[in-house]
């Protein structure tokens, strides 16, 4: 086999430039391959972290006809048979009550329909990361008059920058990304526009109100907002609440009718506990999320061992009044959307392989072409059909591994900065992004499995051009060759 | 008995309608330590006699018996290793593996059969010798001359220890003093070793080394004559 190596290599550079450009060509295949789907990959799972895993979760258990009707009425006792049941399963890691619910926030002589998120602001935070997005940065007409050491034309583009921000990074890369000038005064900028504001407690009976929706009602910390709506079985819900926090939330939708409360202070305003028969008190939430201890991707062996757990709850929790749904059946547009961007971009690459599969193709036809005679030669001396195919196919394989290994060690490397330094969109494509509540980052998938499989996929197609070499050589006649 | 005994062999090649006769007929004896030269005009049909006795091309009808067996009932693997322990080619030109030095195409062969890299390696230095290129053992056959070239090839040709060497018009390309040289070492290979050569040639100098002529036209044996 040595000795077959040998001429294997050899014959490649017998002509240099065809074999640099051959390589080349599979070289820039696969460097496109790893890095296209490095932030393919990377933008799912992120999208998939940042909407399932850091909020809706991986399963949700409703009652019955709330996913049809997430009305108040149709709401779920948080029984502690279910809270059990959860704890107990050791592939959950973690579970959150949720009570959800529209109603009227009002402030002197403004109101606005908003939603009341019910939380359990330790639990809640572990989950999803409430504070992190609690305003710590305000761009507002009082902090602009105060910016006087920026040039005009920035201190008129900046109105554009009003609102709540969370933190340093992102009020740079948004003021960055309309003009990069204002990089040099952000450190200025952000103590002008620094902002106060708590996280909810416990015991709280203080509220965190949303950035659009604290600017339309003109309120902000301190002041008091009251909520009017509609309460469990048709009682009415009214309350009177200090603002503790604003929250400078990605998704406009969100940004302007959101309002976290704690779980305690969201029963007693909608009245959703009952005192049972004995005594006891029965608590009613919309919803729990649970998080197991896979990972939600849209890779099946990602997802496939949820669907078991969810399963698994489904049996254990029968006959409960309630159904229990996967983060693919809660979020169906978002897995299809993924999904399909998914299979298109799997296509896109495939395209790509197989015009790199041809233009190999063709050297492989130049190099049969022009050593007819040599083959005859070497099977009159009594070499082989098995071993003169052998050759052949290693020379293939030695030219596609040159351009695959070649990408793999420059693309390693790129995968691996823009996972950690990922690239900020913009304003027009933040848009896109924030109806799902996530920033408009684009990071890379770390080099994992699909460092190996992409490769392999482009390594299995140029080996199929080797199909014609075989053939070829199984066909060739010595004496007609030799007379070539 | 004969090295090398052909029966009634014909070649008839066929491209679409028509049928070129190549050989028709021959019979023929070589013994070992013979040192004959298939003479003829061009298109008399030395090249396609000397390839079906080499087993490079099936005959259409007749045997071919190399040392007893009948290579044309082998199979083509079965034939590819019969040629490899059994038969030496020279050809006209082009003959060497253009990857490989001078050294490394001698040892190929051996390589093919098997041998372990010791032997190998004295072999090919012993022919490197014997064919007077040890200095250029390392060379390239694009860095060898013709002559060069065609003398690695007959040093490739006895490396695997054949019964015979077939060598066709291998000295069509070079010039007097390179034939000349080629002649004398296949000659003195012939004295020495007792190897066997057979060679089809049109080359008068070739011929007149010859110690047996065996003349062919129209695919036929013409005459046939021992001269030395
Ligand atoms: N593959 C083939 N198909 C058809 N006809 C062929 C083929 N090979 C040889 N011939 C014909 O067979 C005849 C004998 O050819 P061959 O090459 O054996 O002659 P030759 O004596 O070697 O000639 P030269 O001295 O020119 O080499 C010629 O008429 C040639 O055209
Ligand atoms: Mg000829």
């Amino acid at each position: 086999m040595k000795e077959l190596i040998k001429i294997a290599w050899r014959n490649l550079w017998r002509n240099k430039r065809r074999t640099i450009i051959t390589a080349s060509s599979v070289f820039f295949a696969t460097l496109i391959a790893l890095i296209m789907r490095s932030f393919q990959l990377g933008f799912y799972n992120y999208t998939i972290n940042s909407v399932i895993e850091h909020f809706v979760g991986h399963i949700q258990i409703q009652q019955t006809d709330y996913h049809n009707n997430p009305s108040i009425d149709n709401v779920l006792e948080f029984s502690p048979h279910i809270q059990q049941t959860l704890s107990n399963d050791p592939e959950i890691k973690f579970f959150i009550p949720r009570l959800e619910s529209g109603a009227l926030a009002s402030h002197a002589v403004h109101s606005k329909v908003c939603i009341i998120v019910g939380i359990d602001p330790i639990k809640e935070n572990e989950f999803s990361g409430v504070s992190r997005h609690l305003a710590h940065y305000r761009i507002d007409p009082q902090a602009i008059e105060k910016m006087s050491f920026l040039p005009p034309d920035l201190r008129v583009l900046i109105k554009k920058a009003q609102g709540y921000y969370a933190h340093k990074q992102k009020l740079q890369d948004i003021l960055t990304s309309m003009d990069k000038d204002f990089g040099k005064y952000i450190d200025q900028i952000a103590w002008i526009s620094r902002f106060r504001g708590q996280y909810l407690r416990p015991g709280d009976n203080q509220v965190l109100v949303a950035g659009g929706l604290a600017d339309f009602l003109n309120v902000s910390v301190g002041d008091s907002i009251v909520l009017l709506g509609q309460g469990y079985h048709g009682s009415t819900a009214i309350g009177k609440y200090r603002i503790a926090g604003i929250l400078a939330l990605p998704s406009p939708m969100m940004n302007r009718t959101f309002i976290y409360m704690p779980l305690r202070l969201a029963e007693d305003l909608f009245s959703t506990y009952e005192i049972k028969p004995d005594g006891d008190t029965a608590r009613y939430v919309s919803y729990i999320a649970v998080n197991t201890r896979y990972q939600a991707s849209i890779r099946p062996r990602d997802y496939v061992p949820i669907e078991h757990v969810k399963q698994r709850l489904e049996k254990k929790l029968d006959g409960d009044q309630l159904k229990v749904l996967g983060w693919k059946q809660i979020n169906k547009t978002l897995y299809q959307q993924i999904q399909s961007d998914n299979i298109s971009g799997q296509i896109i690459l495939m395209v790509i392989y197989i015009i790199i599969a041809f233009g190999v193709f063709g050297t492989v036809l130049m190099m049969m072409a022009e050593r007819r005679k040599e083959f005859g030669i070497m099977l009159a001396i009594g070499m082989s059909r098995r071993r003169l195919k052998q050759v052949v196919t290693l020379e293939i394989l030695i030219l596609t591994l040159m351009g695959i290994i070649a990408a793999i060690i420059v693309a390693y490397p790129i995968a691996t900065y823009f996972h950690y330094h990922p690239i900020y969109l913009g304003n027009e494509a933040a848009k896109a992004y924030e109806q799902f509540n996530f920033e408009a980052y684009m990071p890379t998938q770390l080099p994992d499995i699909y460092f190996i499989i992409q490769p392999f996929i482009i390594l299995v197609m140029m080996m199929l051009t080797s199909i014609y070499p075989i053939l070829y050589l199984s066909k060739l006649k010595v004496s007609r060759a030799l007379r070539a | 008995m004969a090295v090398i005994e052909v029966k009634k062999l014909h070649k008839i090649y066929k491209t679409g309608e028509v049928e070129v006769h190549a050989v028709r007929g021959i019979d023929l004896q070589i013994e070992q330590g013979e040192f004959t030269a298939i003479v003829g005009p061009s298109g008399s049909g030395k090249t396609t006699l000397l390839n079906l006795i080499g087993g490079l091309d099936e005959p259409t009808e007749g045997r071919v018996i190399i040392d007893g067996t009948d290579i044309t009932q082998l199979k083509d693997n079965q034939l590819i290793d019969f040629r490899l322990w059994n038969i030496g080619f020279v050809f006209q030109a082009y003959n060497l593996i253009p990857v490989l030095t001078a050294k490394e195409n001698i040892e190929f062969i051996m390589h093919l059969q098997g041998k372990n890299k010791e032997e190998r390696e004295r072999r090919a230095l012993e022919l490197l010798q014997e064919v007077g290129l040890a200095d250029r053992a390392n060379s390239r056959p694009s860095q060898l001359s013709g002559g060069q070239q065609q003398r690695i090839a007959v040093a490739r040709a006895l490396a695997s220890k054949p019964k015979f060497v077939l060598a066709d018009e291998p000295t069509a390309n070079l010039d007097s003093v390179a034939t000349t040289n080629l002649l004398e070492l296949m000659e003195q290979l012939n004295r020495e070793e007792n190897m066997t050569f057979v060679f089809a040639t049109h080359d008068s100098r070739v011929i007149e080394k010859a110690h047996r002529i065996i003349r062919i036209e129209d695919g036929q044996v013409v005459n046939d004559e021992k001269v030395k």
